[in-house]
């Protein structure tokens, strides 16, 4: 299905956007994982918050990005993971990440992303092994996709901050509702 | 390169942070802890000048012997202490920025708690570099 | 060059961290919330100082510590100065922003509240959008009292919002 309006390259639809500086977002997302590890006992508990806050960001930032980007609702999932890698994480992070990795079904992928704003300046500590510090993106993945009808799971295979080479979040579609207004679909 | 240098990182509730020997000279874990014993004591020194001057770099504050005591106090008030018998000044003061460049990094961490031990391993070896280069 | 995100980021990150301690938390502990949000603007403000004045010279008094905080420091956080700058000269200060950045972008629409609507049946009801604004408000006192601490000016911080969408937060320096 072609688009009507010809979508935005990243780069016009990120300087489209009103930017901050990066400093603010980042430390405001890191104070806010440490308030979430002194006031909740397990690191698992901390993770499974900051996923679901990433669900809920997600759900609010897909209107904005339709609504900015020209792009028209893609139909399968392999057209969305090229838009949300190439368009999405350019509007909202700046960053780009890379789709690969895709399995026979088409059903499931990785987005690798080598720069991530999220994680400047963080170093765990050994206390908070078991973090997974940048849930809150695969959250908002999640949350995107199912607001677009393709519900998915999202786990995190990579993570420099522990120790891996670069950041890789695997990406695999449980179910698509064929819909046509999407939106109307929660009740 | 100078032969005898240490260095504190002293936090603003007083409390040493990081410490190194960066100098040349043969490594005594006695002389070490006079160095730190003398940096301490001109913390006093340097809380009474820290006031009266809005420049970060505070040159030679205390001396003991041939050794000389310069500072470096950052607006939130961590000190940077340096015990040393070099005399450059420009040096020094290089030094005591680029490990402010450093030090941020640090506190920028919102996993580090202001004010606790800097035991960052890279943090530690970045610091002896610079000290090989500057001092 | 300075890396930037868009400020959506930063407004879903603020709202839902607003939601997750009124709601999800403690949606019946109004002033634990509270206790929290501004602790993380604390933590943040406290950070920020140190970065925002390594390149100039350390203050020497008060008032210029808080004329860097309406300048420097809220121009990088929300590229604008504060506007109006009041003090009694005994230790209060009153900074007014016009138009506070927050209060005019972020959505305070309380429905868009996610999915866990059963967890927020204890929330109070009423005045929700008020109450999420004021609970909103303790992120940038936070913010401010952690720059000044960090400062080595020891103060607290309470903002004013009978004037929307102009804001003003009250210093008060602790002798």
């Amino acid at each position: 299905m072609a688009p009507l309006t010809a979508p935005k390259s990243g780069d016009a639809l990120f300087a489209s956007v009103d930017r901050v500086n990066a400093e603010l977002f980042t430390l405001t997302y890191g104070a806010i994982v440490r308030q979430l590890l002194t006031d909740l006992e397990e690191v698992e508990e901390v993770n499974k918050q900051l996923d679901q806050m990433g669900y809920n960001i997600g759900t609010r930032l897909v209107d904005e990005f339709l609504a900015k980007s020209n792009v028209s609702r893609c139909v399968d999932f392999k057209e969305t993971a090229d838009v949300i890698a190439k368009l999405g994480f350019k509007m909202f992070l700046g960053v780009t990440a890379t789709v690969t990795n895709w399995d026979a079904e088409g059903t499931s992928c990785s987005f690798v992303l080598e720069d991530n704003p999220l994680v400047d300046f963080v170093e765990l500590p050994d206390t908070c092994q078991g973090l997974h510090y940048c849930n809150v993106l695969s959250g908002v993945i999640r949350g995107a996709l199912e607001m677009v009808s393709m519900k998915t799971e999202v786990t995190w295979v990579r993570d420099m901050l522990r120790g891996d080479d670069t950041y890789e979040m695997r990406v695999k579609l449980i179910k698509q509702v064929p819909e046509e207004y999407p939106y109307k679909d929660d009740d | 390169m100078a032969s005898t240098a240490c260095f504190v990182i002293v936090s603003k509730n007083d409390v040493p942070i990081y410490e190194a020997e960066v100098g040349s000279a043969p490594k005594k874990e006695d002389l070490a802890y006079q160095h730190q014993f003398i940096l301490h004591a001109a913390l006093d020194v340097v809380q009474d000048l820290a006031w009266t001057t809005n420049a970060m770099f505070l040159r030679s504050v205390d001396r003991f012997n041939d050794l000389v005591v310069s500072v470096y106090v950052t607006a939130g008030h961590t000190r940077f202490m340096l015990l040393h018998d070099s005399r450059s000044d420009d040096g020094i003061k290089t030094f005591f920025q680029d490990v402010h460049d450093l030090y941020i990094k640090i506190f920028l961490n919102p996993l580090y708690l202001p004010g606790s031990r800097i035991t960052s391993s890279h943090f530690d070896t970045k610091v002896r570099a610079l000290a090989r280069k500057y001092l | 060059m300075v890396r930037e995100v868009a400020e959506s980021c930063v407004d879903g990150v603020v709202m839902e961290m607003v939601a997750v301690y009124c709601g999800r938390f403690y949606a019946a502990k109004p002033e634990l919330a509270a206790r929290r949000i501004e602790a993380i603007g604390f933590q943040v403000g406290h950070q920020l100082s140190e970065r925002y004045t390594m390149e100039r010279p350390r203050f020497s008094d008060h008032l210029e510590a808080i004329k860097f905080i309406c300048k420097d420091f809220w121009s990088e956080l929300f590229k604008k100065q504060i506007d109006n700058l009041k003090t009694n000269h005994r230790g209060t200060f009153v900074l007014q922003d016009n138009r506070f950045r927050w209060l005019t972008r972020v959505s305070l629409d309380p429905s868009a509240e996610s999915t866990d609507a059963t967890d927020n049946d204890s929330a109070p009801l009423g005045d929700t959008a008020a109450q999420t604004t004021s609970m909103l408000l303790y992120f940038p006192c936070g913010l401010i009292r952690g720059a000044l601490t960090n400062l080595g000016i020891p103060c607290s911080v309470s903002a004013d919002m009978s004037n929307l969408p102009a804001c003003s937060f009250v210093v008060r320096i602790k002798t």
